[in-house]
């Protein structure tokens, strides 16, 4: 299989007064069309940072060193801020963390969702309203009318982040990432998002990068899972053999902390299309 | 060179501008206290026949009026003298009397909180949000015109500023290892307040005394210049402006002198606030 | 919603009038000196004085004086000026239009300047355009609006003398206007070069009235941008491909506004309030220019006519402010 995303190499340095900081070192990872590849380490391993780095969103003090991140064949470390605007939610996506504060507050849901519309796929108003709607019926929220002239703040967790995911998928990206999409929702409404990504993800092409502590989780969605540790992969396997035998001793003691019925759990409850059990309107 | 740098950064920003600021205070100083032996003239002595002579650098310049006269031929040089004494009394007293009202209030509702903090705060608030030299004006029109009308104008209105910084200040204070190690040994209330937090914001006092200063000689110029301060015949900087307005096209420079000795006094008092505020700032921190 | 906002708003001027009327009242009659005294001509009799104080209502209780010149308010008619011998509502109502202009002129151009310098200090963060907003602000922060209106007398009356320096209009042109908003008026009747005449006179005090507002709008707004643009949908529209341009106007501005017109709204009625000497310098015949002259001449009707249209004043305008907020706002707007 053909993979979207290369990254070969990749170093990347933090300063803080005047001293450089490695974050990344030596970073390789691909991940292939299609899809869903989990990425687990501790906090501080530097997820977060790969994945700003694949976006093209560092922080100012950041720098990549060496090393390429090839996308669809070209590397976008190069690239200046129009090109990467326009590989942006065009191409490669995001599904965020905390959907609280990732909504515009004083913007209506609807319009957040209709503007990547316009600037991307070339719709009208119009169209980018009637596609909208569709896509927060397909997030299943229910009345997707009513709240596209909702803001934020009228919305509970939950219904936020089914807009968030509508606004990863709508202009159909390659690739969207998604850094622990669930950690900010409580329990039950997590698995209805994991649920719902999983689903439109296999209704669609896209490569999914998940980013999560849960091993749990991962090995529940994800064909593939790479295993990070300060700034590095340390290992790359398909989800069932890494819980089967996992190679690097990081990967085992990961394992350990882990509760161990989640291997006996995988497959279960995964593919089934339960409808939002809540939509409360908060 | 770090080190270096940080030095000359300090010394360029903290202590330049309290020596350009200083110095102009000083000069503002000298010329209101010796004023009567440094003004070549009487500064009300009129010459009706010298009127509006131009400063020494114009070719029509008479030698006996170095910076011309206004439109009663009296010596401009000797009403900026004179005016700068009024500045500098009401600069001085009132933005003292101000400090002291507002350091006060101040370190009480900060120091015993409660029902007396809300309510200085809350009139703080109230007192804040009027727009100053209209309440100025009417509070003269109150209590009437006169250098004294003139200060407490000011104190009235401007205590606020001390009183809010000073309570934030003794708020912060209040909850630092000192205090309580003061209150452990056993201190009094009124002993922590006077021994213990006092001269901990007397830094922060001087800087915004300082630029009190600044202030009020600017209220003092406004009140003079639409004719609520002093009675009209004495020298004020407002009152020549306000003079000078009147024919700006045949003598701009009576109304220019008084503004730019304003606008020097003003950034001058500015300087060395800011600059003292610097200086004094990292030492408090230590 | 805001209809019923604004209303319960407005209903609240009255009994806030009533307050400032009583203040206002009360201060000026314990006040020393006699203003009966000023309009006297010399060698008057004792009986002539004692007619005027009767005349005024001068000779009775201060609760009687009260409950009569209230009386006399909610009639409209807030008595004749001591010093101008007219009537004080038609002395006001003939100068308001001009300080209107000039303060709303102020404002709009205060909002419109700070916000731009705000969003150019922004977008150019941490390079020259930055350091030469936060120059010019901090030396505008400075500098107050009595000596800003000086220093432009004497550079661009005097100096390089290219406006003019006085009053409202060219008296020159002539132009039968019907109402006293000349402004509104002559834009409305196609009137442009009287149009032009009345901006380049109003131009100077505007300008000083609308520099101190424009230096806080920009400090706020500026130092709020900033907040703003670390926030996570700011990212989010980052990585939806959105411009930095666009991100800054469409997405932060207004999330920045809405701490910016919380902060800063007292400082608009300092523009109010500023009118005064403003008027003064410049000798725009506003409402701000009689109340001094009210205030050196002691003429009571006038100063509590003026105080009582000054907190009229400062009520729209606080209604204003606290509108714009909720415009802005969602979550108020809606409750
Ligand atoms: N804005 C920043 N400036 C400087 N250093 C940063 C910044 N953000 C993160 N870092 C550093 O980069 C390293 C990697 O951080 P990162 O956020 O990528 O970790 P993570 O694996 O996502 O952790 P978590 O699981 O807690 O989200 C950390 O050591 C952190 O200190
Ligand atoms: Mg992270």
């Amino acid at each position: 299989m053909n993979s979207i995303l290369n990254i070969d190499d990749l170093h990347l340095e933090v300063r803080r007064d005047h001293i450089a900081n490695p974050v990344l070192s030596g970073v390789d990872l691909s991940i292939k069309i299609g899809e869903i590849h989990g990425l687990v380490g501790n906090s501080g391993a530097g997820k977060s940072m790969l994945a700003k780095a694949i976006l093209g969103i560092l922080p100012a003090a950041t720098r990549i060193s060496s090393g390429v991140i090839n996308f669809d064949g070209k590397d976008i470390t190069r690239l200046d801020s129009k090109q990467r605007r326009h590989l942006a939610s065009r191409h490669i996506a995001m599904i965020p963390q905390d959907p609280m504060t990732s909504l515009n507050p004083v913007r209506r849901v609807g319009k957040q969702v209709c503007d990547v519309l316009q600037l991307h796929m070339g719709m009208d108003r119009g169209k980018a309203q009637q596609e909208t709607q569709r896509l927060l019926d397909n997030v299943q929220i229910r009345e997707p009318k009513t709240v596209m002239r909702m803001y934020p703040f009228e919305l509970s967790g939950g219904m936020r982040q089914r807009v968030l995911i509508a606004i990863a998928f709508s202009c159909k990206p390659e690739l969207i990432i998604a850094d622990e999409p669930t950690t900010a929702l409580d329990v039950t409404v997590q698995r209805q998002i994991l649920q719902l990504i999983k689903q439109l993800q296999m209704n669609s092409a896209t490569a999914l990068l998940f980013i999560s502590h849960d091993l749990g989780v991962v090995a529940k969605i994800c064909d593939r899972v790479s295993i990070m540790q300060s700034g590095r992969i340390v290992e790359c396997q398909t989800a069932e053999s890494l819980f089967d035998e996992p190679q690097h001793a990081y990967t085992q003691s990961l394992l350990e902390t882990t509760s161990k019925y989640y291997r006996f759990d995988r497959g279960t409850n995964t593919h089934s299309e339960t409808p939002a059990e809540h939509q409360d309107h908060a | 060179m770090n080190e270096f740098a940080r030095r000359f950064g300090s010394f360029s920003s903290g202590h330049l501008r309290v020596w350009l600021g200083g110095s102009i205070v000083l000069l503002l100083i000298t010329a209101a206290v010796f004023a009567p032996w440094i003004a070549p003239h009487d500064p009300l002595e009129q010459d009706l026949i010298s009127g509006l002579l131009p400063p020494f650098w114009s070719s029509d310049y008479d030698s006996t009026y170095l910076l011309g006269t206004d439109s009663l031929g009296r010596d401009l040089l000797s009403r900026l003298i004179y005016g700068a004494r009024i500045a500098l009394i009401v600069a001085i007293v009132a933005a003292t009397l101000a400090a002291v009202l507002g350091t006060v209030l101040g370190l009480l509702a900060g120091y015993f909180g409660g029902l007396f903090d809300t309510t200085i705060s809350r009139m703080v608030d109230i007192w804040m949000s009027f727009p100053p030299v209209l309440l100025s004006i009417v509070l003269v029109a109150v209590i009437g015109t006169g250098l004294h009308s003139v200060i407490i104008a000011i104190v009235v209105i401007d205590w606020t500023r001390f009183c809010r910084v000073v309570r934030a200040e003794v708020l912060v204070q209040r909850e630092q290892d000192y205090i309580t190690s003061a209150v452990t040994i056993g201190l009094g209330r009124w002993t922590i307040l006077w021994r213990e937090i006092l001269p901990n914001v007397v830094p922060l006092l001087i800087t915004l005394l300082t630029l009190e200063m600044g202030i009020a000689i600017i209220v003092e110029a406004i009140l003079s210049f639409v004719g609520l301060s002093v009675s009209s015949d004495q020298a004020t900087w407002g009152g020549l402006i306000q003079e000078g307005r009147q024919y700006v096209h045949q003598a701009w420079w009576v109304m220019t002198l008084p503004v730019l000795c304003i606008i020097a006094s003003v950034l001058a008092f500015n300087a060395l606030g800011d600059g003292l505020r610097s200086m004094l700032d990292p030492v408090m921190r230590r | 919603m805001a209809p019923r906002f604004i209303l319960r708003r407005l209903l609240l001027i009255l009994p806030t009038l009533f307050g400032v009327s009583i203040i206002v009242f009360v201060l000026l009659r314990v006040i020393p000196g006699d203003p009966i005294v000023m309009m006297i001509p010399p060698g008057a009799t004792q009986a002539d004085i004692d007619n005027l104080r009767q005349l005024y209502g001068l000779d009775k209780s201060i609760l009687d004086q009260y409950l009569i010149w209230f009386g006399a308010v909610l009639d409209g008619d807030f008595g004749i000026s001591i010093s101008l011998r007219q009537d004080v509502v038609g002395l006001i109502v003939s100068r308001l239009p001009a300080t209107l202009e000039l303060a709303l002129s102020a404002m709009v151009l205060a909002v419109v300047l700070g916000i731009t310098m705000a969003i150019i200090g922004t977008y150019w963060q941490n390079r020259w355009p930055e350091a030469v907003i936060d120059g010019i602000s901090g030396f505008n922060q400075a500098i107050p609006d009595f000596l800003w209106g000086l220093i432009f007398i004497l550079m661009l009356g005097v100096l390089w003398p290219i406006l003019p320096i006085s009053g409202r209009i060219d008296p020159r042109t002539g132009m039968e206007f019907t109402t006293q908003f000349y402004l509104a008026e002559s834009l409305l009747r196609g009137e442009f070069s009287i149009l032009a005449d009345l901006v380049r006179h109003m131009l100077l005090p505007m300008v000083a009235l609308a520099l101190p507002l424009t230096a806080v709008i920009t400090r706020t707004l500026k130092a709020s941008l900033f907040e703003t643009m670390t926030q996570d949908y700011i990212m989010l529209s980052e990585i939806k491909g959105f411009s930095r341009w666009r991100i800054l106007i469409v997405e932060a501005l207004r999330n920045a506004l809405i701490p910016t017109v919380a902060l800063s709204g007292v400082q608009f009625n300092f523009l109010v309030g500023g009118t005064v000497l403003i008027e003064r310098i410049f000798s725009y015949p506003g409402i701000g220019n009689m109340a001094i002259g009210a205030v050196i001449d002691r003429d009571l009707p006038l100063i509590q006519g003026l105080i009582i249209t000054f907190a009229i004043i400062f009520i729209f305008t606080n209604l204003l402010i606290d509108l714009s907020y909720r415009l802005l706002n969602p979550r108020v707007a809606n409750e």
